[in-house]
């Protein structure tokens, strides 16, 4: 999917998200070419439709970890724009911000971030909670996301009584469990051991097969094999993108190797596979 | 370069210093504003008796100060930890870069003595504002009016200013030192790790909670029963039983409150699955191991404050409300002539030549003691005594009539309206008898109505609290006593005493028709009512009747006890004044180490929690909600120990009521109020500048 470049493009009725020309400078405004000045992210643009599996990779420093936060409206860009659901987020500010992140957006972090004084069950329900949603529709939306995610038997159980892999499947509920336009998630398996990782994976797999449009940030090759579509960042600029296209998972694995190893390596030139579009930065 | 690290810090970091300054400050004020109280001498126009009264107020509000300071340090000491506590990573940043740990204590203790300097010089600013205020009500209670003209001047006290900044700065020097202390011990990996250090996840069982939310209800129910039921006239061991179990209550009630909370709204899912109700609870619970034993002891010392002070100013405004009834003639002069009681009948007292004098003047006490002060050269008697009256107080050893007999003849029991108050033998007590034409003659001498009785009446006269109530339903139930051998119904209860005194005393006088009192009868107690023409006669009848009492010569009457209304006002108001001082100072100290704590706690919480509050955030909580949410957790630590505290004073100050009746009707009006409605208004402060420094701290 090639990205709009052009302000006045209309989104796409599946488009859930859709990145234009998103930059995020650190430093002094207006001194662009002052040394003191850090190009975070230059004019990155793409889109995700609804549905979608979608990984952002990229080594660290380039700036995969300022785009997730410009995302999740935790931090604002320095200049284009960011639709989801239609909706500019950038222009969002207070209430409106508040409302959105509530209701439009599910996070998993990467050290599952629940509450150690709730159990995970009341972990679940907060997210519903804090919207409000009636009493009596709470108990039903907790339970089918924990049978989804296959953590019913911990529901009860306190954070610290819960494997690091049951936590994080704890606040893939919490996550999944408003039904939010997106959500995001920022290196999901980065503190599991391989066995945990794999059973989120697949959770968050059987997820997006239910409907949820995923973006997860990953510096993990085999992570990203679970997805169904690359972007590669670097130095704050898309590098390519790589798509499943129904492969095979350990094939698409081979290819995104392929595709780090070459973005680790010295220069562009040194050209990645066919697979790989390349965007101009 | 240090100082400007300092300064830089604090002014950076004004919302932790907040509670410190506030803290600070606010003991500064108070600390000066009742040591520089002696400063009023020279301000007000007092009697002598004030003067000295008041010297003495001044030497036990410099004792009750060193507690006072000792308060002070542990506060001060407490504040700081707090703040270093928070700070402990900026340390460990300043001794990476290479700083000595020296340069850290120093910088520490410059932060201090900017916050300290400050807090003490708007203290002091303070503290004389309030020495003004101070002031006025002195002036007020003593009914002495400021001596310069217009009715103001401007107190002030150099050495209560020099002993101020002395204390305090000794306070300032320990906690500079024990907060070196802290930081020159701390290694570097834990200064730089004290952020991620997690407390340790303790959860109570929600089953047990519930139970022990029960017994301490029980056990706080049952203490005020015994407390009720036993009083606390004389160290009982249900006293010690009382003050036991409501101590084992309270710390029993705070250690289930949250989990009580907690399952309380569990039960209603619609209320806990709304909002960050259920964040809130869980919070409140999982805090509960380190703050039930803070929030039971901020409770028992509110509680103890509470009391103090009401109970202190309930004693001053019950002897200042029965002055008013017990002031009705400028000088009371009394002679006790026997003693009555059951077991030993009449026993006349050893009064010698003296009893011989007054038996030759016929018991008239007017003659006697004229002739006594014309004997003694003291000067003009008709002069300065310008209008009197005698009663006599007399008992009739046929008739024996005993407390016992009232009781008996109307089926009534004393205990029952007196409660915990009066003596057990109180039975055995006599019941006077006087005449109604004596008693007439002293009512109209004090401008009060006087006394009709019908044929077969009599009327019963009771000037003590105590009784009141008891004689009011005698009167009632129209009793019969017997009376020098005839039936005489009561019919009349009056509340009016019968003489000038600080404490009115008379738990039973029938004024009967003088025809009925028999001529058997004894004259237990003369008392003469005298009204003066001005206050200066008064004062002149006053060291008359001294030099009566004083003198050898066997040719005077025998006086026993002469009280002008000057002695009384300056005796009981006095002394009340000071008991009531005491408990507003050590209540105002109290209240703020409580609201201090309860803050300091609060704050350290929000700290230790904005992690959290930042996940809310992000899984998009509104702002409104998470204030809520963090507004809830701060009411119920400053709301719930001031409730429990003020329904044990409730109970306690029953049982006060009693005790202070002896005084006088407890009468907790306007001036405790007020005493009350400042250390709300002391709390509150402290409740609000936690609520936003809590929310601050929330905010990260």
């Amino acid at each position: 999917m090639s990205a709009g470049k052009h302000g006045e493009q209309a989104v796409r009725p599946d488009t859930v998200v859709e990145v234009r020309a998103l930059g995020k400078r650190y430093g002094i405004e207006g001194r662009k070419r002052d040394a003191s000045v850090t190009q975070a992210l230059d004019r990155v643009s793409f889109a995700v439709a609804r549905g979608e599996f979608t990984g952002i990779m990229g080594p660290s420093g380039s700036g995969k970890s300022t785009l997730l936060n410009c995302l999740a409206t935790i931090d604002v860009p320095s200049s284009g724009s960011i639709h989801v659901g239609g909706r500019d987020v950038t222009k969002l500010a207070g209430k409106e911000l508040a409302k959105f992140r509530r209701e439009d957006l599910g996070f998993i972090f990467q050290d599952s971030n629940l509450l150690d004084t709730l159990t995970a069950y009341e972990n679940i329900a907060l997210a519903l909670t804090i919207q409000n949603v009636p009493a009596r529709e709470i108990d039903p939306r907790v339970q089918e996301a924990a049978r989804a995610l296959g953590i019913v038997d911990v529901l009860q159980k306190y954070p610290y009584q819960m494997s690091g892999g049951q936590k994080q499947r704890v606040a893939a509920a919490r996550a999944t469990v408003t039904h939010p336009h997106l959500v995001l998630a920022d290196e999901p398996t980065g503190a599991l051991d391989s066995r945990s990782a794999r059973q989120l994976l697949e959770s968050l797999a059987y997820l997006n097969e239910r409907g949820s449009t995923i973006l997860m940030v990953t510096h993990d090759s085999f992570s990203a094999s679970y997805c169904n579509r690359i972007i590669f960042i670097k130095d704050g600029g898309l590098f390519g993108e790589l798509r499943r296209n129904g492969s095979e998972r350990a094939a698409f694995y081979r290819k995104i190797v392929d595709v780090v190893s070459s973005m680790g390596g010295a220069g562009e030139d040194e050209a990645a596979s066919n697979e790989v579009t390349r965007h101009a930065c | 370069m240090l100082a400007r690290l300092a300064l830089g810090n604090v002014r950076k970091s004004l919302a932790d210093f907040g509670i410190y300054f506030l803290t600070v400050m606010l003991g500064v004020a108070v600390f000066y504003a009742f040591n520089s109280m002696t400063a009023q001498q020279g301000v007000l126009a007092f009697s002598e008796t004030q003067d000295k009264m008041f010297e003495l107020l001044g030497m036990v509000i410099g004792g009750v100060s060193v507690f006072i300071a000792f308060v002070l340090v542990f506060l001060v000491v407490y504040a700081n930890s707090f703040l270093v506590k928070r700070r402990k990573r900026e340390f460990g940043v300043y001794l990476t870069l290479g700083m000595s740990t020296g340069d850290v204590v120093k910088i520490v203790a410059l932060e201090s003595l900017i916050v300290g300097a400050a807090s003490l010089a708007v203290g002091l600013v303070v503290g004389i504002g309030l020495s003004q205020l101070l002031l006025q009500l002195t002036s007020a209670l003593f009914q002495a009016d400021v001596a310069e003209a217009g009715g103001f001047a401007f107190v002030f006290s150099a050495d209560a200013l020099v002993k101020t900044a002395i204390v305090f700065a000794a306070i300032f020097l320990v906690a500079a030192l024990l907060n070196a202390r802290t930081v020159a011990r701390a290694k570097l990996i834990d200064l730089l790790h004290a952020q991620s250090k997690n407390e340790e996840m303790r959860l109570t069982s929600l089953p047990l909670s519930l139970v022990l939310f029960a017994a301490s209800l029980v056990a706080i129910g049952v203490s005020y029963k015994l407390l009720i039921d036993n009083g606390l006239m004389e160290p009982s061991p249900e006293f010690a039983a009382a003050t036991l179990l409501v101590c084992l209550g309270t710390v029993l009630f705070f250690y289930a409150l949250s989990g009580f909370l907690l399952k309380l709204v569990q039960l209603v899912r619609p209320l806990y699955l709304r909002g960050l109700n259920m964040f809130t609870l869980r919070q409140l619970n999982a805090k509960v191991n380190t703050t039930f034993a803070s929030l039971s002891v901020v409770c028992l010392v509110l509680f103890l404050a509470i009391t103090s002070v009401c109970g202190g100013i309930g004693i001053r405004n019950a002897i200042d409300g029965s002055l008013d009834r017990s002031t009705d003639y400028s000088a009371s002069v009394s002679t006790s002539f026997g003693s009555y009681n059951a077991e030993a009948g009449y026993q006349p007292a050893e009064l010698g030549d003296f009893g011989a004098f007054a038996e030759r003047q016929g018991y008239d006490m007017a003659a006697g003691l004229r002739a006594s002060v014309t004997t003694v050269g003291a000067g003009d008697f008709d002069a300065v005594a310008s209008a009197m009256a005698q009663v006599d107080l007399l008992v009739d050893p046929a008739d024996d009539l005993v407390l016992d007999d009232v009781e008996r003849a109307s089926g009534l029991v004393l205990a029952d309206y007196a409660g915990a108050s009066i003596n057990s033998g109180y039975g055995a007590y006599p019941v006077y008898v006087a005449k109604l034409s004596q008693v007439n003659a002293t009512l109209e001498l004090a401008g009060r109505p006087g006394l009709e009785l019908g044929a077969g009446e009599c009327a019963v006269f009771s000037d003590s609290d105590i009784t009141s109530g008891f004689y009011r339903d005698v009167v009632e139930r129209g009793t019969e006593l017997s009376v020098g051998g005839h039936d005489l119904r009561v019919a009349q209860f009056r509340d009016d005493c019968l003489q000038t005194t600080p404490f009115p005393m008379n738990t039973g006088t029938l004024v009967v028709p003088d025809e009925a009192v028999s001529a058997g009868s004894m004259i237990l107690q003369s008392i003469l009512n005298v009204q003066c023409g001005s206050d200066e006669d008064e004062a002149a009848f006053g060291e008359m009747m001294d030099a009566v009492s004083d003198t050898d010569n066997p040719d005077t009457w025998p006086v026993t006890l002469s009280m002008t209304r000057a002695d009384v006002f300056d005796q009981s108001i006095s002394l009340s004044t000071i008991v009531a001082y005491l408990a507003i100072y050590l209540g105002f100290v109290l209240v703020i180490a409580c609201a201090a704590i309860l803050a300091i706690q609060q704050l350290s919480d929000a700290s230790d929690n904005a992690q959290r509050y930042g996940l809310l955030r992000k899984l998009g909580a509104p702002e409104r909600m998470i204030d809520g949410a963090l507004f809830a957790q701060v009411l119920v630590y400053f709301l719930f120990p001031l409730l429990l505290a003020v329904a044990h004073s409730a109970c306690a100050l029953v049982v006060v009521t009693d005790v202070v009746a002896v005084f006088g009707h407890l009468d907790i009006t306007s001036m405790a109020l007020a005493c009350a409605g400042a250390f709300l208004a002391v709390y509150g402060v402290y409740f609000a500048v936690t609520y936003f420094g809590a929310r601050k701290l929330a905010r990260g």
